[in-house]
């Protein structure tokens, strides 16, 4: 199935390199991405599109959760 | 204060009450070592031979102290030479801050000499890492590192600084008490605790499988409490033992590939699983598909992202394992569990039975020398076990009483590990007696340690289990393979005049009657001494559980 996860994050350099590597280390394939600042300078949205089993939602979310300068995933 | 990044290194440390740097010097931390000269009081420093040798000696002591173990290394070899240790840490959630020197900021990204990209090289295997380029990032960056070394789950911290930052001056104030709203604890509700404690107290068949976590959350007592009111058998993963006396009526022994029979076995009759601070890695589970098929799993764990990775959880908890059994505690009935516990016990001894029917080895073997040392210590050391069949000997065969009392590397399997770890364990414990258990070939990949051993006169009695062979693996090939010995065999140097070269007492043993006497003098030993035992060279771990079998399939022979 198609899932795009929706990540508030602080805006540091390397967080993307961390987020990237979750769906890496699983040899999950990134359809799309897209990064933004949001009006707070410190934070940034990002969207990952992926195609994933369903199974694999929550499990990809709850490591998403575990990097430090995350704040909310969706 | 006005003082330079260097400084602010080791203040910060201070502040952070380090007594022990595990490092080596090179060109991109010199003003760091350059600083460390003046706190030569206030901090110890320890010269390990090679940069891994630093962050396995950094797990052992965080493993028995609990606090986050230190490592200095230079940019680009230096820091490259860490990433077994902490990849190592990572798997085994053990709190770790490397401090890492990098080329000055002006050089990142040209190549410059010893330029490695850290920060990249060591994400997939931190919980986070950070380089400071500027000097006021210190005192907070620091902070956090510790905060998210030793909060939560634990694991390894990477802080790379660039030279220039550690060459400037600035003002230093270190952040009182900061905290990661993030990394707090998550108690669970009164609700939780409640069905919790209904679905133990109505369980016919439980099994509690304790893991590392229990340890780290200091848990021992309060699980020992638990255990003796509800009555219900206790297991181990290898990263568990100790969480519980192996001695203790209700030890049921350990689970997983090389674990005991009966636990095993019954983890497929259990009706209630609870485990505690434990991951279902698949050395435990074996096939999940064939694994527990009966049981409810209730899943204790404080790393939310644990909770239905590998098995599905029927009722979970996402907390610290102590909260979590100090508050159902109350709500526990006296359980009644004899019969099931007897279930273990018997299963336990016809397995026992079987083994003992082999025939004898005339030889030593590795089991007899790990029971005696158990007998002769009373099961009070530290064992600080390497990787493969002494491994897994010395978790089956040694009775531990004490909790954090079995160090080794599990997750990673880290061949290597258990001599610097040893040196990191015995710093920590300088009144217990600390005994590394090494096959012949895991000891060659950190031999050099012995440099740093002999310089610190670190007290640690080292037992080299030599059968000429990488042993688990001959196992496997013996097993899986047709006994085609693919390239592990071993034709090994003399390890007792590589032991007396470098200053350390050795003796060697061959012949079974002869056994008791070396063992005896090498635990009666002042200073550091090692023990050659030369044991069979063909001897297997039983039980065990093959690739793609499932938990109660696990053969005694």
């Amino acid at each position: 199935m198609k899932h795009t996860f929706k990540i508030i994050t602080e805006n540091k350099p390397g967080v993307l390199y961390r987020l990237v590597n979750v769906f890496y280390k699983r040899k999950v394939n990134i359809s799309a991405v897209h990064a933004d600042e949001t009006e707070n300078k410190n934070v940034s949205i990002v969207k990952i599109t992926v195609v994933i089993n369903p199974d694999m939602v929550e499990k990809i979310k709850k490591q998403i959760e575990k990097i430090i300068e995350v704040i909310e995933v969706n | 204060m006005k003082i330079t990044g260097s400084q602010a290194v080791i203040e910060s440390l201070l502040k952070e009450k380090v007594e022990v740097i595990f490092g080596y010097p090179g060109g991109a931390n010199m003003p760091i070592y350059n600083a460390l000269y003046d706190y030569k009081n206030k901090i110890r420093h320890i010269l390990v031979r090679h940069e891994q040798g630093a962050t396995h000696a950094a797990e052992g002591y965080a493993r028995v102290t609990g606090c986050a173990g230190i490592c200095f290394a230079t940019s680009g070899p230096g820091a490259t030479n860490l990433v077994t240790g902490i990849a190592d840490a990572m798997m085994d959630s053990v709190p770790m801050v490397c401090i890492t020197g990098q080329v000055a900021s002006h050089l990142i990204g040209t190549d410059a000499f010893q330029e490695t990209d850290v920060i990249g090289i060591t994400a997939p295997i931190t919980k986070w890492n950070y380089q400071i380029t500027k000097v006021e990032e210190i005192p907070e960056v620091f902070a956090k590192a510790f905060f998210i070394a030793q909060n939560s789950r634990p694991g390894p911290v990477v802080i790379d600084i660039t030279k220039d930052a550690q060459f400037k001056i600035f003002d230093f104030k270190y952040p009182k008490n900061y905290q990661l709203k993030k990394l707090l604890p998550l108690n669970p509700s009164k609700k939780i605790v409640k069905q919790f404690s209904e679905i133990v107290n109505q369980a016919k068949k439980p099994l509690i499988i304790v893991g590392h976590g229990a340890l780290i959350s200091g848990s021992s007592k309060i699980l020992t409490k638990f255990i003796e009111k509800s009555e219900i058998p206790v297991a181990s993963t290898l990263h568990g033992l100790g969480a519980i006396p192996t001695q203790h009526k209700n030890y049921v022994g350990m689970v997983g590939m090389h674990g005991h029979y009966s636990p095993n076995v019954l983890t497929n009759q259990a009706d209630i699983i609870v485990a505690i601070g434990m991951r279902f890695d698949d050395r435990v589970t074996s096939t999940i598909s064939t694994y527990a098929p009966q049981a409810k799993i209730i899943h204790i764990d404080i790393d939310a992202s644990e909770i239905n990775k590998n098995i599905k959880s029927y009722f979970e908890i996402v907390g610290d394992a102590k909260t979590v059994l100090t508050e159902s505690l109350p709500l526990i009935k006296k359980g009644h569990h004899q019969d099931w516990l007897d279930e273990f016990k018997k299963l336990e001894i016809y397995a026992k039975k079987i083994v003992d029917g082999q025939p004898k080895k005339l030889g030593i073997t590795q089991q007899e020398v790990i029971k005696m040392i158990s007998e002769k210590t009373k099961g009070e050391a530290i064992i600080v076990a390497d990787v493969g069949q002494n491994q897994m000997f010395s978790a089956k065969f040694y009775q531990y009483k004490n909790p954090n009392s079995y160090i080794t590397s599990g997750g990673l399997g880290t061949m290597g590990f258990a001599l610097p770890a040893s040196m990191g364990a015995k710093i920590a414990a300088p009144d217990k007696q600390v005994i590394a258990v090494i096959g012949d070939g895991g000891f060659q990949m950190t031999i050099q340690e012995l440099g740093t051993i002999f310089q610190e006169k670190l007290d640690i009695k080292i037992l080299i289990l030599n059968n000429e062979y990488l042993g688990m693996v001959r196992q496997w090939q013996e097993m899986f393979f047709e006994k085609r010995y693919s390239f592990t065999h071993l034709v090994n140097p003399d390890f007792i005049a590589i032991s007396k070269g470098y200053g350390i007492n050795a003796n060697l043993v061959m012949e079974k009657n002869k056994l008791e006497n070396a063992v005896n003098n090498f635990l009666k030993a002042q200073g550091p001494t090692l023990l050659e035992v030369r044991v069979e060279k063909e001897n297997n771990i039983f039980p065990m559980i093959s690739s793609g079998a499932a938990v109660d399939e696990i053969r005694i022979k």
